[in-house]
């Protein structure tokens, strides 16, 4: 089920609330479990039993390491669940890139199976595979019942698209957690946010990015207007679903980990990284960067190392090479920077090291968002002016303008200013008492008529 | 940052759990008039569409068509992309001085070029020494084209004109900036004065001198076109239909070819009984079908002509009928062009190829 639909607002939502604060305390795990089974088999039945059969299997793996902590048979537990969560991951996401790859490098004639993709598998797998290590490493406890390993996998707010929580950091909430009003209306806030962000924003821009990618009539402006428009789409997306799952969280008691901070004001592509999608870099650096030895190894096995995470990143975000080269330009980017340009940086006005880094981001969403080299280098003809000698026409112009007061109101949403605003203001009561729950009643509304009005939208996260 | 106030929870609890028992307390509709479309109905439950996920489809679906305030949030969505986001769209549909006009941007070539080697194809199968090609405007061939993203739709027009073996009669120069009245507000097809601007222009070609002075009666004052659910502009008022009327008119036959060997005859070329259906457009001639033959008994010759068309043609046919035995329309979408040659004998008789530039651009079954 998708977050910014009907089925959501007006049937899952209301009857999940009312049930979970109507039912005793000692049945809202079982509750909230049974909601969030609803909330995945909508749509895609079948993939429920995938996740149960994973959660069931490394339930026991992580009691078995957990039981003979210190011991062979710890590692060999943490080692079939590693191997079980990426065979899992492994067949039902990438086993058909895997084959078509291997056809077209043996010649071989293997036939696809055309596994559809489990929503979601990439995050709880992640999920799953972090309790496993933190256990083995001691750094989490057991869920002592399988109920609240079920609770902490299945969790609807995060279930299909992060962010990728550790079981330590929702442990003692899996178990007892506080409701108050205070902390609902902290959920509605952010809850309402995001569902803006996704629909007001990020399903409007979206459409300047097809008519960008798509025309008949390219040029410069249009070219960077298109992939401008993505990058907003890409962000207001995945952030706004993420806020949607903290403020969801914070309803039912949870605290999640925050996903981004206002990733597009970087100064630099290493602060980039640690304000996009945080919960996935934190992933690959505390399970794959720093098992490997981080930066505390020779140059050469730290390019190796960034070469490794970056890889997978890419590699994670999808099956498809493109993501892979993603990856692959991040990691290039991130050593060059490291090695070369951070003295030279440092040394730059702000604007320019902003500049830098937007374009480099930029050139980065264009092989991101399509999947072959050929319509890749094709776009970047289309940016650098090689596909048309026209710096803009009729058309771009005609998209810039129609579409100026969106653009203008994604660029002051992906900065801090209107935080700083509220912050500034918070304190006085009829902005906390009128303003922001008005504010609250018109994003909600007239979301609901952008739903009302659209067709379908998935999350773009939902695909990885 | 202080805490958002209790306020917040009241009215997100407000608004969920109100609008939710409001939409569980609305009963379904069949039809949408603002939308002039059949709303999605609660999905057949069954095991094997639940596990194949065919029913959250279509549930959501249903919710979506049949959502409480449905009209309103489509407004809603429509204010926030024109007064807000100042956009000049909604839909794709311009809303501009309380008008409505569907953008026509993008020349689809393929279809343009599929059409013209199409309509030489039937040229070729009838020996008539009278054949026609005349092309009708979209509306927002009246827009500015300097300020609105639109396509020059004379590309069309010139593309037929010089590539199809036919005496090509100009439509698009008859219509112009200050011509809003010649098509419906809500509607993209013309209104009766349109389809006689349009009568007067193809009649004359023919070599007829065109009738004029006509009563009009008003059959409806509220005709929501194809332009209205899209655009969901409240403020808009909707269309009226004139039908015009003198003895000529009024002594017409229309006979409708259901399917190939259903045929009813109706003694009138207006059929009133559609202005309370889905598309009230159908009042004239009974709307689209595959063959319509319009008889008229009164004609002063004994000529007789064939049009190839899109639903343009069923305001305008009448007119046209003034001076002809029979007018023949084949609307090809519906019929095939060889069964047309194997059941009707079209050689010596007048032909007139007559589309408008929206359908040429967008439906390649025209001409099939």
């Amino acid at each position: 089920m998708v977050f910014s639909s009907l089925e959501f607002l007006l049937r899952f939502l209301p009857a999940t609330l009312l049930l979970y604060f109507l039912v005793p305390e000692r049945f809202q795990n079982a509750l909230l479990v049974i909601a969030s089974l609803v909330f995945y088999a909508w749509g895609q039945p079948i993939h429920v039993l995938l996740m149960l059969f994973s959660c069931a299997i490394n339930y026991a793996l992580g009691t078995a390491i957990d039981r003979y902590r210190g011991s062979t048979r710890a590692r060999v537990a943490l080692a079939s669940s590693i191997v079980v969560n990426l065979s899992l991951l492994g067949f039902f996401k990438y086993w058909d890139f895997l084959i078509a790859n291997l056809n077209s490098i043996l010649g071989s004639n293997i036939g696809l199976l055309g596994v559809p993709l489990a929503v979601g598998i990439s995050f709880y797998t992640f999920k799953i595979l972090s309790y496993s290590i933190d256990l083995y490493r001691g750094d989490s406890v057991t869920a002592k019942d399988p109920r609240t390993f079920l609770l902490y996998v299945s969790l609807f707010p995060q279930l299909m698209a992060g962010p990728i929580e550790r079981y330590e950091a929702i442990a003692n909430e899996l178990v007892d957690r506080e409701h108050s009003l205070d902390l609902f209306a902290e959920g509605v806030h952010r809850f309402v946010l995001g569902l803006g962000k996704k629909v007001i924003i990020a399903d409007n821009v979206a459409l300047i990015w097809d008519a960008c990618r798509t025309t008949t009539a390219p040029s410069v402006l249009s070219g960077w207007l298109g992939i401008v428009a993505f990058a907003f789409q890409l962000y207001f997306d995945f952030s706004g679903y993420s806020d949607m799952a903290i403020g969801l969280g914070r309803m039912f008691g949870f605290h999640f980990a925050e996903n981004f901070r206002f990733p597009y004001i970087s100064q630099s592509i290493t602060e980039f990284w640690r304000r996009w999608h945080i919960s996935l870099g934190q992933w690959f650096r505390d399970y794959v960067y720093i098992p490997l030895g981080g930066n505390r190894v020779s140059r050469w096995r730290w390019v190796r190392n960034m070469i490794v995470v970056w890889f997978l990143t890419g590699l994670w975000h999808g099956a498809s090479w493109n993501f892979v080269l993603w990856g692959a330009y991040f990691g290039v980017l991130l050593v060059f920077e490291r090695l070369l340009l951070s003295r030279l940086l440092e040394r730059l006005p702000r604007l320019m090291r902003h500049s830098y880094t937007l374009l480099a981001v930029l050139v980065s969403w264009v092989i991101f968002a399509l999947d072959s080299v050929s319509d890749i280098l094709s776009y970047f003809g289309h940016m650098f002016g090689l596909r048309t000698t026209e710096l803009y026409n009729a058309e771009s112009l005609y998209l810039l303008r129609a579409n100026a007061v969106l653009l203008l109101i994604a660029i002051v949403a992906s900065t801090p200013a209107l935080v700083v605003l509220y912050d500034r203001f918070s304190d006085r009561a009829y902005v906390r008492t009128v303003l922001m729950p008005l504010l609250y009643l018109t994003v909600l509304t007239i979301s609901t008529a952008y739903v009302v009005d659209s067709s379908f939208n998935p999350f773009l996260y939902f695909r990885f | 940052m202080r805490r958002p106030h209790l306020t917040t929870v009241l009215a997100f609890i407000v608004f969920v759990f109100g609008l939710t028992a409001l939409d569980l307390s609305s009963q379904p509709t069949q039809i949408s008039t603002s939308e002039r479309r059949k709303l999605a109905q609660f999905p057949e439950l069954s095991l094997e569409r639940m596990l194949a996920g065919g029913f959250a489809k279509d549930y959501s679906l249903f919710l979506q068509d049949q959502v409480v305030f449905r009209d309103a949030f489509r407004n809603i969505k429509s204010f926030v992309e024109r007064r807000l986001l100042l956009k000049d769209e909604n839909n794709g549909v311009y809303v501009v001085n309380n008008n409505l006009y569907d953008k026509f941007y993008g020349v689809n070539e393929r279809y343009i070029q599929r059409a013209a080697v199409l309509m030489n194809g039937i040229i070729e199968a009838i020996d008539s020494s009278r054949i026609y090609l005349s092309v009708i405007p979209s509306k927002a061939h009246l827009l500015d084209g300097s300020k609105y993203l639109l396509s020059n739709q004379n590309a069309i027009a010139d593309h037929l004109r010089q590539n199809v073996q036919a005496a090509y009669i100009d439509l698009m120069g008859a219509f112009g900036e200050g011509d809003e009245d010649l098509y419906y507000v809500t509607d993209h097809h013309w209104t009766t004065q349109g389809a006689i601007r349009g009568y007067d222009v193809l009649i004359r070609a023919m070599g007829f001198e065109p009738v004029e002075g006509y009563e009009f009666e008003q059959v409806t004052d509220s005709f929501a076109g194809s332009l209205y659910g899209r655009a969901a502009v409240s403020s808009i008022a909707k269309d009226r239909i004139y039908v015009a009327h003198n003895p000529v008119l009024d002594h017409m036959t229309t006979c409708r070819y259901e399917t190939t060997d259903d045929v009813k005859c109706f003694l009138s070329v207006y059929f009133r009984e559609k202005v309370g259906g889905l598309d009230p457009y159908d009042v004239f001639i009974g709307g689209a079908g595959p063959i319509t033959v319009i008889e008229n008994d009164r004609a002063a010759s004994d000529d007789e002509l064939v049009v190839f068309k899109d639903s343009y043609a069923h305001a305008l046919a009448p007119f046209l009928a003034q001076h002809l035995r029979t007018v023949t329309l084949f609307d090809l979408r519906y019929v095939r062009k060889e069964w047309i040659f194997d059941q009707f004998d079209l050689d010596g008789k007048a032909v007139l190829f007559l589309y408008s530039t929206t359908i040429l651009n967008t439906d390649p079954r025209i001409l099939n």
